[in-house]
Parts: structure tokens; C-alpha cells; sequence
């Protein structure tokens, strides 16, 4: 069942449906989608008690309003766009209540680019090839969003199977930290000179304003090759790929890019960098750290333990209890009406019992 | 078969199997997508797809060790049994050539020095083997262009390609199913719908088909 929930009152400058995005679809060129910041878009969700790949709102750049049609409760996430409801200052990050009648209003955001506006169990839309993601060129379903737009949300009558966190254990702190920005290696990394390769790490870039959701143009140093050709026998490509261009321009792929490309694959944003980095604005400053396929993979677990810290409250916490293994303090949590789930370091721990 | 093992993200590995361009591997590769696809399930990943040389492989690193997926896929490789012979599906596509449909044609042939009718001749007579499905969705990359229509790439890309425009770059030939920005010159244009978002599997032509286009 659905209700009406949301009236965009003003027309946004790029705001659309996305989910988790469009997968198993690339044999046949489609392109996954989805939110940009999975991070912030996820943790919206999470604290809603939404299950996972519910449908959002993405607003790039802010200035938005919007109109509730009934009460719900929502969660404000990523760029921070000075959030008001019927004028009042409202918290990022928190559950907010709405009655029927409020209205929200977004500010431009000051410095990154994208929030997430998730509502109570998640917006309402029909799925094409298993998502409620919008393409930003293609027509592939979802929902880009005009002023007048009404959206939907489904009501839920179980009430009991939702699980809702009101705050967060700890704030992802991606859109604070110093932008530096890790990427593995890519399959033609060393086709570029020793002084390129050098410059990766060396050099600040500068976001131009030639950014999309299918990509973003980087300025700056011109990053050369050994044979002076970077182009290639068209091959797979992913969001956070950086390709190089003849003119020696590093392009990075965002999530609504193909999945097939010709230019040589120098570099790839791991996913939690590409996370933070689909909150740039043009002009933004970065720099580039080469990292390991390992260790971009470790800190994504890292990250990932963000969810599992919060989401292991829906449990029965049974024990608790902080222990020293040779020097290093170990937190060990047992959860579950059976005792079934064991955490340590908020990590769960697999045991067949 | 050969192939190389390939990183291209923390979530997506590759398998290269070739540095030049051949159906006949392109056709195995597409095969082992078809087989990982179908059971996806049992290699834990979230997707696969084919390129000219290399097998793609989405996967989720918290649900899937990356080497014991490399091992899986590196056992499945060798012990494949590739069919000898593909029955290939056979795609007609009708096309308009020239004119307001095929925007280049005449400039093709001024470059080529070759008549546009035998230009569209040769165009039409080819069986193109679909190489893999990108750059936009449902757009067939067909090889097996004949040498004589072999051309560059227009020097700078048109911002707006109608859709159904039929485009040849380098030794490739290919469909925009949908309007789009694009570098290939256009020689035609087709009324068929080739991808719709509908249907399952939502693009008409399938990696590994064949291809033939006729002019109406």
C-alpha cells in the first residue's frame, strides 16, 4: 500500500530517486545508478529502520523545498543544507517527525554536494530491471524530480518488524576529513611515465566544472603516458575508475557512467573514497593516495562496521565485556535470544553452533 | 584458455584473455558469462558481463573473499567445456541509408572514395558478430566491418545523435538505441526499437549474436 508523503515545492537544480542502483544489467549497457554517497544515503535508512535498498531523495547542490502530504518521520543526511522545518533548524543525521501540513526547506549546501532525504519506510516508486534508481540521460525508469512532483510512501501495518535506531554510535566522519582520497592501481597504470606517476601522489588536483553523475573532469597537471597513445581495445570499466584521455586529463566515472571504456584505466577510486568524493563541488582541492586492493577492501569493512555497531541493536544484548589479548583490548558483545550472535571489535564473529 | 588476472576496483575483478580482437574468444567469454550469470548464486557475485577480451565480475567484498572468487572462476576456465559450434542467433536490423538518415554517408564517401550505394552494398552485406553491449544501453558494438569501409572517428563528438542512428568508427559498426552524444559517423538510421526497460532481458540483441543489417 502507498500514501502520498512528499510535495517538491520549488524546482530543484538535479534531485532524483536513487536506490542502492541497477545491477546485473551491464551484458545489455545498462548503467548501475544509484545514490552517489552510499554512506549517507545508507545511514538515512538505517536510522529510519528502513530495510536495505530503500529509495531516497538525492538533492545535489540543495536549495529545495518541499511539502509533507502526512505525517512521517524522515532523516537528512550527506551535505549539510542547513535543514528547517516551517523555519525551525532541524538536526542532520537525527530522526526528524513530521506532521502533515510541515514544510521543509534546504539551503544551498555551503561546501559538498549531495544529501540524501529518506523517509519512513523508504519512497514508494515502481522498479525497472530491480531498482528505483534514475539514470540522469537515460530513461531507465526512477524519477528525476520537477517542481509539483508528488511522491510516494508505502505504509507499512506491521509496525513490530521495524527495528529503529534514533542515533548513531558514531558519525561517519567522510565529509570532514582532509580531502585525500585513495585509489588502487589501475589495469594501465604503467603505461604512464615515472614523472606522471610521480605527480599522482605529488601533485594537489581541482575538480572542474565539467561534473555530472556520469563523471567528473579533473584539472590540473597533465598526466602523460610512455607510448603517447592511452587509448585502448574498449574494456570494463566501474564508478571511481579514472581514465586518461589523449589530452592528459584524468576523467573519473561516476555512478551513472557505462560500464565499457576505451581510455586507459590509470587509476580507481576505492569505494569509500568514491563515496566521499561524489561530495566535491567544482573548484574543490584533493590529493591522490595509491593504496592496495587489500587495504581499500579492509577499510571498507571498517566502514562497514558502522552498520553492524548500530544495526546489532535490534538484538538482545546479552554480555559485554572489554578483554586484553596480549596488550590489545578486545570488545566482545554477545547478542540474540540463543546467544547466536558474537561481535568482537563490532565485527561479527562466525561460529557454527 | 589464457588469460590474464585483473583488478579493475576493490569490487570489480576482470579476466583477460587476449590483446587483439577475435570472435572466437569473444564467443567463449560470452559463454562463461552466460554461465557465471546463471548461477551467480554459487560464485557469490553480484553480476558478470562480456567485453571484446575480457570477462567482467562485480562482487561485494564483505560477502566475497576476492581470491577464493579468482580461484572459483580460474577452476570454472579451465574446466569449461566451450561448445565446438555456436548456433548463432541471427538479428536483422532494417535500416534507412543516407540522406537526412545517415548524416555522413556522403562525406564517407568523398574520404573513401567509394560510391555511397556501394558503400551501403557492402555496409548491408556484412554478418557482424556482437561483440558486447555498452556505451549506451542496448548499442551493440558489431565487428567484422569490411576494410574498404574502415574510417576514423569524427574529429569532434556531435552533442546530440538521434536515436536508431547507425554509426561506423575504426573496424567497428555500430546501433544508438537511444539519443545520445556520439563520435561514429552516421551512415543510417533504424525505426527498430532495440531496448526497452520492460522487457526481460530489456535489449533485443544479446552479446555473442549475429547481426545483419538490410536496407529498406
Amino acid at each position: 500500500m502507498k500514501y502520498k508523503i512528499i510535495k517538491i515545492s520549488n524546482e530543484p537544480i538535479f534531485s532524483s530517486i536513487q536506490d542502492e542502483g541497477r545491477y546485473a544489467f551491464e551484458q545489455f549497457g545498462v548503467p548501475n545508478s544509484g545514490a552517489g554517497d552510499k554512506l549517507s544515503y545508507r545511514i538515512g535508512n538505517l536510522l529510519l529502520g528502513n530495510v536495505f535498498n530503500s529509495a531516497s531523495i538525492e538533492i545535489l547542490y540543495g536549495n529545495t523545498n518541499f511539502e509533507f502530504l502526512n505525517s512521517t518521520q524522515i532523516c537528512i543526511t550527506g551535505a549539510d543544507m542547513n535543514p528547517k522545518v516551517n523555519g525551525i533548524p532541524v538536526k542532520m543525521w537525527e530522526i526528524i517527525n513530521i506532521s502533515k501540513g510541515d514544510k521543509l526547506a534546504l539551503e544551498a549546501s555551503a561546501k559538498n554536494l549531495r544529501a540524501y532525504l529518506s523517509v519512513k519506510n523508504g519512497i514508494e516508486l515502481g522498479s525497472t530491471l530491480n531498482s528505483k534508481s534514475t539514470h540522469s540521460i537515460f530513461d531507465l525508469g526512477g524519477m528525476r524530480l520537477s517542481a509539483g512532483d508528488i511522491i510516494h510512501s508505502s505504509f507499512i501495518n506491521d509496525e513490530s518488524s521495524i527495528k529503529e535506531i534514533n542515533f548513531l554510535k558514531k558519525i561517519p566522519n567522510h565529509l570532514e576529513r582532509e580531502k585525500v582520497f585513495f585509489a588502487t592501481k589501475g589495469p594501465e597504470f604503467d603505461l604512464l611515465s615515472d614523472k606522471s606517476k610521480m605527480d599522482i601522489e605529488d601533485k594537489k588536483f581541482k575538480l572542474s566544472n565539467r561534473m555530472s553523475r556520469t563523471g567528473a573532469l579533473i584539472e590540473g597537471s597533465r598526466l602523460e603516458v610512455k607510448n603517447g597513445t592511452s587509448d585502448i581495445i574498449s574494456d570494463g570499466v566501474s564508478a571511481g575508475t579514472i581514465q586518461l584521455p589523449k589530452d592528459g586529463n584524468m576523467y573519473v566515472l561516476l555512478e551513472d557512467s557505462q560500464r565499457i571504456g576505451g581510455y586507459s584505466r590509470i587509476l580507481n577510486l576505492e569505494s569509500t573514497s568514491l563515496w566521499a568524493f561524489t561530495q566535491l563541488k567544482p573548484g574543490d582541492e584533493f590529493k591522490f593516495v595509491i593504496t592496495t586492493i587489500e587495504d581499500a577492501q579492509k577499510r571498507l569493512k571498517e566502514l562497514n562496521s558502522i552498520f553492524l555497531s548500530n544495526n546489532i541493536f535490534s538484538e538482545k544484548l546479552f554480555a559485554e565485556k572489554d578483554i586484553y589479548v596480549e596488550g590489545d583490548i578486545m570488545n566482545v558483545k554477545i547478542f540474540g535470544e540463543s546467544k547466536e550472535y558474537i561481535y568482537l571489535n563490532n565485527m561479527p564473529l562466525k561460529i557454527d553452533f | 584458455m589464457k588469460y590474464k588476472f585483473i583488478d579493475i576496483s576493490d569490487t570489480t575483478i576482470a579476466f583477460n584473455f587476449s590483446k587483439k580482437i577475435n570472435s572466437d574468444i569473444n564467443s567463449k567469454i560470452v559463454e562463461l558469462s552466460n554461465e557465471i550469470n546463471n548461477n551467480f548464486k554459487n560464485f557469490n557475485i553480484i553480476s558478470c558481463f562480456p567485453t571484446y577480451n575480457s570477462l567482467i565480475i562485480d562482487y561485494d567484498p564483505l560477502d566475497t573473499e576476492r581470491l577464493i572468487l579468482k580461484d572459483k572462476i580460474s577452476e570454472l576456465i579451465k574446466n569449461f567445456e566451450f561448445k565446438s559450434s555456436y548456433s548463432e542467433e541471427l538479428f536483422q536490423v532494417d535500416v534507412n541509408y543516407g540522406g537526412e538518415f545517415g548524416e555522413d554517408l556522403k562525406s564517407i564517401s568523398d574520404l573513401l572514395n567509394i560510391p555511397e550505394k556501394e558503400i551501403i552494398k557492402i555496409h548491408s552485406s556484412t554478418i557482424y558478430h556482437v561483440y558486447m553491449i555498452g556505451f549506451s544501453p542496448g548499442f551493440p558494438y558489431l565487428g567484422g566491418l569490411d576494410k574498404r569501409l574502415v574510417c576514423p572517428r569524427l574529429d569532434s563528438p556531435r552533442q546530440e545523435v538521434p536515436a536508431g542512428s547507425v554509426g561506423i568508427a575504426d573496424q567497428q559498426t555500430g546501433i544508438y538505441p537511444f539519443k545520445s552524444s556520439g563520435g561514429w559517423r552516421l551512415i543510417g538510421k533504424t525505426d527498430e526499437k532495440l531496448f526497452d526497460y520492460n522487457l526481460d532481458p530489456p535489449s533485443i540483441i544479446r552479446p555473442g549474436a549475429k547481426l545483419k543489417f538490410n536496407e529498406i
